[in-house]
């Protein structure tokens, strides 16, 4: 599990993307990918192009996520078949743009 | 590991040096060992043989032996074993100083239990940094049995504590009402306590209601919600709320106690008294499986978010309805039996249980579904919770009037008052308001009426049902005929009441005390325009179809809890009277009339 960020070019918009399990395991690193930024200030994308996995604590990771990032969105991009039904099951595209 | 700056701690940390016992026969050895060690602040213990330093260990409690080898009375090979033996669990390392240097003689010194050995003559700064790396070994030995002792002390302590909280847990997780031959469930903890929740109970008119959730995480910080959830669900379930308005209240519950990031993934399932419909409300859970009794297989995707994720205003009341027919079979599952993997890392999935459900002989459905589970993981370790619950259609319905209802104790009637209470509902409160948990929670509180409330309640349900359906929404019972008409019904009674703007229902209950019990009269008057009365009028039930077809089985069932139905022109005013006994006055307590 790896975790990495990069921002847009006007500073607007940062993308996490994590690489292998997304899991408990992968908690304070996720948390460290924005915890730096003030609350409410970016918009986020969480790349899950390489993930390959996810439980429900990643779940609960991106509502944390969501909750920090305030009025700003929180997108999910590049899901793999598995993922994408995890986040259909849990209805989570009436939170976040599920891409 | 949280001490690996161990290998660093400096010696001695305290101001006192530690205390080193010299062993020796020969006094001027003694003499020169005590030189160097006391010029590097030792304090200092003296034995002439292996027999006194024995003693002395036991005295002095000497943080470090300095051994000579060869000694009268006993040697220093001895000596060690005994002073190893004596120590016990204290570690008391022992160097031999020895001016034997064959190879044999020094491995000697070792596996006589010595912890190291330096030859004579002795090198100053060799000896006292061997003396310091023996007493830091010493120090990080001791710190790791005492971690060992309180990490042994914690479990015990944990254990303790989790018998209590398993008993605890278990008092509140009540589902007694899926103890019935229809419902057939697994729940399989992975830990001590378990992420998923499952809860039975019936509403006082007899609808089982069904709780089916599965926590973020496992353990006791996933049951811990599971306790909130259980308490709400039960109080308001007795109270014959539906359950939308149940989830919605956990929701509510849950989104204000649990951290951000968990939250509870849930199926609420209310399926009727008679066993023919059911509501289902779904937020996170893996889609329900309908096996129909002709073999097909419905799916029901939840449409909702989990709950806990946000309050109100991530809320959504929609549901699902389901027609029901006998020998339909119901399932409710958590992703512990989808996501079950074999060990191959393979999972179940739905693809693999959506066939072994449909595959299922009739009789033996439960068991065959978790006898494919077993055969495909292979003996492989279950890696989240696991619950799965089964309910079959009754092939003949069983209202819940037919259910025995028992004190637990023989209560003495306090119904002993007259009294009247009138409740007028307009169109706003019809709209936004359902009055039966209310209704139901006064006669709760009536005490003689406890063993009554589920006839009564079931009387009442079914007056209002029928005065605001059929009086103010002006429904027609025969659309549910059939169920493309049972989703039309719901769907046209859900549009009409919320485009409602006028129309109104008046209750009213009377009590009258008499010697051997009461007499409660309930009146329910309603807007609408009424129906031919003079086809109800006199009629004993029989359940036969021309009545069913005439006004529902709601009548009849009316006419068998109550002593006297009366309709009033022109048909929006019914009167029932409920007379009741006290329970040892009364020899035919009715554990069911409609039988």
């Amino acid at each position: 599990m790896a975790v990495s960020t990069a921002l847009s070019s006007d500073q607007k918009e940062k993308t996490i993307r994590i690489d292998g399990r997304f899991d408990f395991t992968a908690h304070q690193e996720f948390v460290k990918a924005y915890k730096s930024d003030p609350k409410g200030d970016k918009s986020y994308v969480v790349d899950l192009k390489n993930t390959e996995y996810m439980d429900s604590s990643a779940m609960g990771m991106l509502l944390q996520l969501r909750e920090y990032a305030a009025r700003n969105q929180v997108k999910l991009k590049n899901a793999n078949d598995t993922i994408a039904e995890i986040l259909r099951i849990a209805n989570f595209g009436k939170l976040f743009q599920v891409q | 590991m949280a001490h690996a700056a161990d290998n660093i701690i400096p010696y001695p940390r305290d101001a006192q040096g530690p205390k080193v016992l010299i062993v020796d026969d020969s006094s001027a050895n003694r003499q020169v060992l005590k030189g160097i060690l006391k010029s590097h602040g030792c304090r200092i213990a003296t034995a002439r043989d292996g027999a006194e330093a024995v003693e002395a260990v036991l005295g002095a409690h000497p943080d470090i032996v300095l051994m000579d080898v060869n000694m009268p009375v006993m040697n220093g090979y001895e000596a060690v074993r005994r002073i190893k033996q004596a120590a016990g669990d204290s570690i008391i390392p022992v160097m031999f100083v020895t001016s034997l240097n064959d190879d044999e003689s020094l491995a000697t010194c070792l596996e006589a239990g010595g912890d190291d050995f330096i030859t004579i003559p002795v090198n100053e700064t060799i000896l006292m940094a061997r003396i310091h790396a023996l007493l830091r070994h010493r120090e990080r030995s001791q710190r790791l049995a005492e971690q060992e002792r309180q990490l042994l002390r914690y479990e015990e302590m944990v254990e303790r504590e989790q018998e209590v909280a398993t008993s605890i847990f278990d008092a509140v997780m009540k589902r007694d009402a899926l103890d019935a031959g229809n419902i057939r469930y697994s729940i399989s903890p992975m830990a001590v306590f378990n992420g998923d929740l499952l809860l039975g109970a019936r509403k006082p008119n007899g609808d089982l209601q069904i709780l089916l959730g599965d926590f973020t995480g496992h353990g006791l910080a996933a049951s811990i919600g599971s306790l909130p959830t259980s308490e709400i669900f039960h109080a308001m379930s007795a109270k014959g709320f539906g359950i939308v308005d149940i989830m919605a209240e956990i929701n509510r519950r849950l989104s204000v106690l649990m951290p951000t990031g968990m939250f509870v993934v849930a199926a609420g399932v209310e399926i009727s008294a008679q066993g023919d419909s059911a509501v289902v409300w779904a937020g996170g859970v893996p889609d329900l499986l309908v096996r129909r009794r002709a073999g097909a297989i419905e799916r029901i995707a939840a449409r909702h978010l989990p709950l806990g994720v946000g309050g109100d205003e991530l809320f959504e009341r929609s549901f699902d309805m389901l027609s029901l027919a006998p020998g339909d079979r119901l399932y409710l599952f958590t992703d512990g039996v989808t996501e079950a993997e074999n060990p191959a890392g393979e999972m179940y999935g739905m693809n693999r249980l959506e066939q072994a459900i449909a595959a299922a002989p009739r009789e033996t459905a439960f068991d065959f579904i978790g006898a494919s589970l077993d055969r495909f993981r292979a003996g492989h370790a279950q890696n989240d919770d696991a619950t799965l619950l089964e309910y079959t259609c009754p092939a003949t319905p069983a209202p819940a009037m037919m259910r025995p209802y028992q004190l637990a104790t023989p209560h003495t009637a306090h119904c002993d008052s007259e009294w009247h209470i009138d409740l007028h509902l307009d169109a706003a409160a019809l709209r936004d308001l359902d009055p039966r948990p209310l209704i139901a929670h006064l006669l709760n509180e009536v005490e003689a009426l406890q063993s009554h409330r589920e006839r009564l309640y079931t009387v009442l349900a079914e007056l209002f049902s029928n005065a605001l359906d059929h009086g103010v929404l002006g429904l027609d019972s025969a659309m549910k005929s059939d169920a493309e008409g049972f989703d039309a019904y719901y769907r046209l009674r859900a549009e009409r009441l919320r485009a409602l703007r006028d129309g109104w229902i008046r209750l009213s209950l009377n009590h009258r005390p008499d010697r051997e019990g009461g007499r409660l009269m309930i009146q329910m008057q309603d807007s609408g325009e009424g129906f031919n009365p003079t086809l109800l009028k006199g009629c004993r039930c029989e359940l036969g179809a021309a009545d069913e077809k005439l006004s529902g089985r709601g009548f009849c069932l009316l006419r068998e809890l109550c002593d006297s139905v009366m309709v009033f022109p022109p048909g929006n005013h019914i009167e029932v009277v409920y007379t009741w006994r006290h329970a040892q006055t009364d020899p035919q307590v009715k554990t069911g009339a409609a039988s």
